[in-house]
């Protein structure tokens, strides 16, 4: 798992400075892409078996509003990142930032692949992006 | 496979069989019968009345051909040409709603030779019609004058699409007359139409069927009045004569008749006077309405019980005489007839027209819909079927609720579901959040849902079911009864 998820968000480069890089590894990177996955799970659910299924609302099914959750799961994935980083207390250093980027990035693909395998489950928005 | 033969005869006869197209493509059930032959008689070839009831025929023909038979549903009744019944090896039968009078282009003087004719002859033709009779071009049918219909009409049994008619009837096949008594064309056309059909020493095949078939006919007396105008051909003041002549004919030379329907209104605002042509196009009205519901309910009994104590002789009544005629006016027997099916009717069609067209929206995507509205023909008869300025469900009910007296059940101005079936809106629960109703929210939800479940590869088959299973179950949901 720490393997995995090294392998993931150091694409970006090594973390910064490197005295932190043990912290990152063991701890901030498995927490972030945990929280990422999981948050954005939980945000398809809501938006496609929830709102669009068992609420019954078909209105809010379009391109735009499956949007608004895309870029929310970004923005809360940004914050996860920078969240984590101070609770491990690493110093402070503008790679937070890159990785906070890089976290919403990776947060958008979560959303779109999760968006692609379960869509077909709901009812109003089983064919929402596309 | 019983069929039933609809003689509409007139501009009555024409525009009661458009109501029928009507309520058969809501889905009103026509039991006894798997399809209709609409034959229109009407040597007016230019009427527009006629004109725009075969419009819609044709387009009914269509879609039910997409369609195919159902148990239930809008468009659930095949209706047929005379020559789409069966192949004609002659082929002097064409493929058409109208009967063929051949272009009778020549004025009732040159129709019967009077120019040839013995003195004696020609004493009795003076005697029986006035000049104008005379110099009447038949062009324009027969101009509210029985006595010129009864003669040029007599020859229709030796017409090659009576011979027809004749060689395909059935047995268990049913006739019906549709006409009015105060014109020309029908009031001329229904007893002769009745006596030849009827007639012991008939030339026609299958005569002992013809006989014996199950037959029905509704009279229309004077329900409207024309403008009184300087030289008009037709003066609605004589209505009533008329009516009064023709019925005390009919007391004793209507032979063969299983049941007869009467119906009748007080004139209010007068029509324009057209005596024919393109110009004669009136709007709908709530008696033609019920003319085809007689029809309904000539169909819903069996044989035996048309011919136990017969003929039977039928009335109809209002709940209360109202001016703008609801539901709530209708008879329980009519109500249980129309109300859900023309509900679930004018909810497709409002649908169909403010959001099928804009819907993204899981349903519309796996039909395909933008691109079949766009560019499957089939989708466009439909759309022609329900929103034409001329002949379509929108115009046809708008007509309904202008005219005088107005059938007005739904308000056709709003855009909320809720609110289109006058004296019954629909009830919104104040303490749910959730519940609007009927709201576009929740026909959408229940189109996503419905979809899934119709296993149905046509696209178009597939959305008239589905329409037809939501807009069920919202009147079960939501309406409930009216």
């Amino acid at each position: 798992m720490k393997a995995l998820f090294r392998s993931i968000y150091e694409i970006i480069g090594a973390p910064q400075p490197p005295a932190d890089t043990p912290v990152y590894r063991d701890v901030i990177f498995p927490n972030i892409g945990l929280l990422n996955l999981g948050i954005s799970l939980a945000l398809v659910l809501v938006f496609y078996y929830l709102i669009n299924r068992a609420l019954g609302v078909a209105t809010f099914n379009k391109g735009r509003h499956w949007s608004i959750f895309l870029v929310l799961n970004a923005l809360i994935a940004f914050v996860v990142a920078i969240w984590q980083a101070n609770a491990q207390q690493v110093t402070e250093h503008s790679y937070i930032y890159w990785l906070a980027t890089w976290n919403a990035i990776l947060g958008v693909f979560w959303f779109f692949i999760l968006s692609l395998i379960l869509r077909k489950g709901s009812t109003n928005a089983s064919t929402t992006p596309f | 496979m019983a069929k039933l033969f609809l003689f509409g005869i007139g501009g009555t006869g024409s525009r009661v069989i458009r109501s029928l197209t009507m309520l058969l493509a809501a889905g009103v059930d026509l039991p006894n019968c798997d399809r209709v032959v609409p034959i229109i008689i009407d040597p007016d070839a230019h009427n527009g009345d006629m004109n725009r009831t075969v419009q819609l025929l044709q387009s009914y023909q269509q879609i039910y051909k997409r369609l195919g038979p159902r148990e239930e549903g809008f468009f659930k009744t095949d209706i047929s040409t005379l020559s789409g019944i069966s192949q004609d090896v002659n082929g002097s039968v064409k493929d058409t709603f109208i009967f063929d009078f051949g272009g009778i282009n020549q004025s009732f003087r040159q129709y019967l030779s009077y120019d040839g004719l013995s003195v004696d002859s020609k004493g009795l033709v003076d005697l029986l019609f006035t000049q104008d009779n005379l110099e009447s071009p038949l062009t324009i049918g027969f101009r509210g004058s029985p006595n010129v219909g009864s003669i040029v009409l007599n020859k229709l049994v030796e017409s090659p699409e009576m011979r027809f008619f004749a060689d395909n009837f059935q047995d268990g096949d049913r006739v019906f007359f549709v006409s009015s008594i105060f014109g020309g064309t029908g009031a001329a056309g229904f007893p002769l139409m009745l006596k030849n059909l009827k007639d012991t020493n008939t030339r026609l095949s299958n005569a002992r069927y013809l006989r014996d078939a199950p037959t029905g006919a509704v009279t229309v007396m004077p329900y409207f009045a024309l403008q009184s105008e300087d030289n008009a051909v037709i003066d609605s003041n004589n209505f009533l004569t008329k009516t009064k002549a023709a019925l005390s004919y009919y007391e004793h030379n209507l032979q063969g008749l299983d049941a007869l329907y009467y119906l009748a209104d007080t004139p209010d605002t007068p029509y324009e006077n057209q005596p024919g042509g393109t110009q004669q196009k009136n709007k709908a009205h709530v008696i033609e309405l019920l003319a085809a519901l007689s029809i309904v309910d000539f169909m819903r009994y069996s044989p035996a019980e048309l011919r136990t104590g017969g003929p039977h002789f039928h009335e109809y009544g209002l709940q209360a005489d109202a001016p703008e005629i609801q539901f709530s006016h209708l008879p329980d027997e009519s109500r249980e007839i129309i109300a859900k099916q023309l509900t679930q009717f004018l909810y497709f069609t409002r649908y169909h027209k403010q959001h099928l067209p804009t819907d993204k929206a899981p349903y519309a995507d796996n039909l395909k819909l933008d691109y079949a509205m766009r560019n499957e023909p089939i989708f466009r008869e439909l759309n022609s079927f329900l929103h034409s300025q001329d002949s379509g469900v929108d115009q046809w009910l708008q007509e309904l609720a202008q005219n005088r007296r107005s059938f007005r059940p739904f308000d056709l101005q709003t855009d909320d579901f809720n609110a289109m079936i006058l004296g019954k809106p629909v009830e919104k629960k104040w303490n749910d959040f959730f519940n609007k109703g009927l709201s576009h929210n929740y026909l959408l939800d229940n189109l996503n849902k419905t979809e899934k479940s119709i296993q149905e590869p046509d696209n178009f088959r597939k959305m008239l079911e589905l329409f037809y299973d939501v807009t069920d179950k919202a009147f079960a949901e939501k309406v409930k009864v009216v």
